[in-house]
């Protein structure tokens, strides 16, 4: 499975189904349109620190690395490389 | 000016001196008739049968030179400390943090709430507080610059306080905040005594998250300025059956059943501010209705 396709299967199954639209793209602005409350984001970064074992700092906390799948897949693979 | 003044004055005297005070019916007319008013409302609210004019002047001793008190507790010797604090449920703090090392302790706006983080660190615990406002920048206490605190609201992203609060409690610190405060998403409702109000959930969504303990603290004052400081029981956090959302609410529940019972027993303790926005809730409806 690729990156960005685990990464939308993974926002899906933390409870968003209500607040995402089905089929939603991977520019889908998931912190403007307010998809991701903070117990569904605190689930994502806590995903992405055990499943990728990469370890975030306060700094990587911005709107802007977690503005849709395509940047969130693009943050982590920068993180992987 | 006048906090560097007074904080020479040790806790006892300055306590005797306080109590005399608030007692004093002339000082109460004089200076506190409004307050006088929302208290007597708020003792009929909760059907409390507590001496309406000793909860007045009480209701003083909890919201007044608070900074002063928090200042001269901390300079107080070893003697002092153990006459005007008394701590109750403490291996409640003592078991749950040895077992995991990972901790939440939530306050109420009650009594002297401003002190658990100060007497937890007193105590070596290693806090990390989460403050509203600037309340303890002028106060010099040791206590305090040993506990790290989160500032709310000072990150202009949420998530942010969120995540320096998860990797606080994973890190082993005993993570401290409010948890009836009426600042920012109130969001789950529950009855308050008989009145209907939203509480936040983050405590316990972030108790699921890292795997810690939340225990609630109660700290009352009496009209002496004895400090009494109650640490509960962990929260029941459910099982791992339950969906999340039922396990947070089953927290939250347990929690505003805690502070209904703690507004019936020491209804003087609760906050002006609190009671006043308690006072203009909502009734909630009673089951059956």
């Amino acid at each position: 499975m690729s990156l960005k396709n685990e990464l939308r299967e993974y926002i899906i199954n933390i409870g968003l189904k209500k607040r995402v639209p089905d089929g939603f793209s991977d520019d889908y602005k998931l912190i403007e349109e307010e998809a991701l409350d903070s117990m569904a984001f605190l689930s994502l970064i806590t995903h992405l620190e055990e499943n990728y074992q990469i370890e975030l700092g306060e700094e990587d906390i911005t709107p802007e690395n977690f503005a849709s799948i395509n940047v969130l897949a693009k943050f982590v693979e920068s993180r992987l490389a | 000016m006048l906090l560097r003044l007074s904080s020479v004055i040790p806790y006892g005297p300055g306590s005797s001196l306080l109590s005399f005070l608030f007692r004093s019916k002339v000082f109460r007319k004089l200076f506190c008739r409004p307050r006088a008013e929302w208290v007597r409302g708020f003792l009929d609210a909760v059907e409390s049968k507590v001496d309406t004019e000793a909860a007045i002047s009480q209701s003083l001793v909890s919201c007044k030179a608070v900074a002063w008190r928090l200042t001269a507790i901390s300079r107080a010797d070893d003697e002092s400390k153990k006459k005007w604090v008394h701590v109750d449920g403490s291996q409640h703090l003592e078991n749950a943090y040895r077992e995991k090392k990972r901790l939440i302790v939530i306050g109420s706006h009650q009594g002297m709430a401003r002190f658990v983080p100060q007497l937890m660190s007193h105590m070596g615990y290693p806090i990390h507080a989460l403050a509203v406002g600037n309340f303890y920048n002028g106060l010099d206490l040791p206590e305090w610059k040993r506990i790290s605190i989160l500032q709310l609201g000072e990150s202009s992203f949420f998530a942010k306080d969120v995540f320096v609060a998860l990797k606080a409690i994973k890190s082993g610190k005993v993570f401290h905040m409010m948890a009836d405060g009426v600042q920012g998403k109130a969001a789950l409702e529950f009855p308050l005594v008989d009145r209907r109000r939203g509480f936040t959930k983050s405590y316990a969504e972030l108790a699921l998250l890292s795997g810690a303990e939340v225990i609630p603290v109660f700290t009352r004052i009496e009209l002496s300025g004895l400090i009494k400081v109650i640490f509960c029981q962990p929260l029941d956090n459910g099982t791992e059956e339950m969906t999340t959302e039922d396990r947070v609410s089953l927290m939250v529940r347990q929690y505003v059943s805690l502070l209904s019972d703690e507004y019936r027993q020491d209804p003087a303790s609760v906050h002006l501010s609190h009671i006043r926005k308690f006072l203009n809730y909502p009734r909630a409806e009673k089951d059956g209705d």
